[in-house]
């Protein structure tokens, strides 16, 4: 397999010269509208990691973001950190709280899972709005500028390619293949030895630090933070739909899905704000009905693109 | 034999409601040995093996595996005691390559290694050409035959064969049969559900009996199929008939 890292090498170098590329020249307002495309891929991507792999839909996904965007700001604000500090103590609340969630919530059935991180969303949500002492409520925190929208871009765009880079590695890994196996029978996998709610618990906390690192990330770029814009249900949907779309347990469906679904957003339906949940509501459905598998899944099953784990 | 079976039941019940599929069933498992369990259809064969496994927990009773307590354990870590098993409805992964099915089912050693062990086992049962295709795509025959290979992938101690030549044509039966041979001189125990007692009564030193959830005879095949309980339920009122 060693010969064959070079193609990923040096489409990683690539990702990297590209994003440093745009950071450099881009106009604010395409910093802002790159921001969004790699928040979509670093979501998309992690939401990926757990649920296109394994199977296990999680509805509640955008509870990492969250957390991640509260953990940075309050460290920023309350505790004085810089932004470097404070974004790896977003990663490393995201993952605890993926490691907490995980191991009581990953030992239900797919659908219980899926309603079980919609609650617990929601319930982190509703705590953060009710804890006015430490969160300051409703009404939010103001961050101080720390970070420039090109250093915000910047960092997301790596945290991106670096969760591009990392579902690569479980991709080709027997772990991924493990966790592939539980998606397809978490039953007959466990009796071929696989220890199912180990490797979903330890997917679950790969998956939650990418998620982490966006919501500070985010939090950097408007330095304002609030419950409402923290922890949208709209934003898990966005991950189900983009991964869905580009085909989740791949690498780059995800990303695919998120490139598509973000252009559309950015430069077609984002004129349109009210309809724009109608639009993922008929996208879902149109998904469902003709591409269940994602557009990547379908290409190879045509043999348009290799079959491959690396793709 | 004195020494201890590499697996004992003892008094083990399972009930799906009001139904007593195990009824105070044991049986013990000499190490290195092939013993038939046989029955007819609903006797609780399958149940049998899901409790020994770890598919689910027995109601009571002990299941001991290598010295050690099994029951209610997880079947992973049953599985990496050194007890796997196949399914009589089969469970290979469809959206896997057959190569991919092997390795998920690998022991842990270097990469190499497990890839060379692989395909030599599918190439054993015939399948080394169709090691980079989609089992989903496979016939039914070789889907049986991938669970089988994949059953000794991690070199188990003891296996659970749940039918496994049903629907695998006569030539890959011999063949699957013969591994079965090979693989217990190598060291591996197997316990195997198959319904052709021309089979059983060739291939194994020992059979066990289940009827209604309960163990009705066991000892040597010849003995066995004297038994007049076993020609009864088992073999029912067509051996009556023909003894006539
Ligand atoms: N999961 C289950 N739930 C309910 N009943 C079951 C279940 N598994 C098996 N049974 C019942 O238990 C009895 C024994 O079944 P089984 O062990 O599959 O028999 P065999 O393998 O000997 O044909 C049957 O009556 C069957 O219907
Ligand atoms: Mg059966």
């Amino acid at each position: 397999m060693k010969e064959s890292l070079l193609p990923a090498a040096l489409a990683v170098l690539a990702g990297l010269a590209a994003l440093l590329a745009y950071a450099a020249l881009a106009s604010p307002y395409l910093i802002a509208a790159g921001f969004t495309i790699v928040l979509f891929v670093t979501l998309s991507a992690s939401w990926n990691l757990v649920s296109g792999y394994t199977g296990y839909v999680s509805f509640g996904h955008v509870v990492f973001f969250g957390i991640g965007a509260y953990t940075a700001s309050l460290l920023a604000v309350k505790g004085g950190l810089g932004w470097p500090a404070a974004t790896l103590g977003a990663a490393s609340a995201a993952a605890v709280l993926a490691l907490v969630l995980g191991s009581i919530t990953l030992r239900l059935k797919g659908a219980y899972f899926a309603i079980a991180m919609l609650g617990a969303s929601e319930a982190v949500r509703v705590a953060a709005s009710t804890w006015e002492s430490l969160t300051g409520g409703g009404s939010g925190i103001t961050l101080p500028n720390l970070l420039s929208p090109r250093g915000a871009f910047l960092l997301l765009g790596i945290t991106a390619l670096g969760t591009i880079v990392l579902t690569y590695a479980v991709a080709q890994s027997r772990f991924g293949l493990h966790l592939l196996a539980i998606r397809e029978d978490e039953t007959g996998a466990e009796a071929m030895g696989v220890a199912a709610t180990r490797a979903k618990t330890a997917a679950f906390v790969l998956s939650a630090v990418p998620a982490g690192i966006a919501g500070a990330a985010n939090a950097w770029h408007i330095n304002y933070i609030d419950p409402e814009s923290t922890f949208p249900i709209l934003l898990t949907i966005q991950m189900i739909v983009m991964t869905m779309l580009g085909g989740g347990g791949t690498v780059l469906g995800p990303v695919v899905g998120a490139l598509l679904l973000g252009l559309a957003g950015e430069f077609l339906w984002a004129r349109f704000p009210f309809i724009h949940l109608g639009l993922y509501g008929l996208l879902i459905v149109g998904i469902v009905i003709f591409i269940p598998e994602g557009l990547l899944p379908r290409l190879m099953a045509r043999g348009i693109l290799p079959r491959t784990r690396r793709l | 034999m004195t020494e201890p079976g590499i697996l004992q039941v003892r008094h083990v019940f399972k009930a799906f409601g009001g139904l007593q599929a195990l009824s105070d069933v044991s049986f013990s498992v000499p190490r290195r040995g092939i013993v038939g369990l046989i029955g007819p259809n609903g006797s609780g064969k399958t149940t049998l093996f899901n409790a020994v496994s770890g598919l689910f927990p027995p109601d009571r009773g002990e299941i001991v595996l290598d010295g050690r307590p099994i029951a209610g354990r997880p079947a992973w870590t049953v599985a990496r005691r050194g007890l796997v098993r196949t399914f009589q409805v089969i469970r290979v992964f469809g959206q896997m390559t057959a190569l991919e099915n092997m390795l998920v089912a690998a022991p842990g050693l270097d990469a190499r290694a497990e890839k060379e062990r692989a395909l030599a086992l599918l190439d054993r049962v015939g399948l080394s050409r169709h090691a980079r295709e989609y089992a989903a795509d496979f016939s039914y025959g070789m889907t049986k035959l991938l669970e089988f290979a994949r059953v000794l992938m991690p070199g188990p101690s003891l296996v659970l064969l749940d039918e496994p030549a049903a629907g695998v044509n006569p030539r890959m039966r011999e063949t699957l049969w013969s591994i079965v041979r090979e693989s217990r001189e190598a060291g591996t125990t197997f316990v195997i559900i198959e319904h052709d007692m021309n089979v059983m009564m060739t291939l194994c030193e020992r059979l066990t009996v289940l009827n209604y959830g309960e163990v009705i005879a066991e000892g040597p095949p010849e003995e066995v199929r004297r038994n007049k309980d076993v020609v009864e339920a088992y073999f029912g009122k067509t051996a009556e008939r023909a003894e006539r």
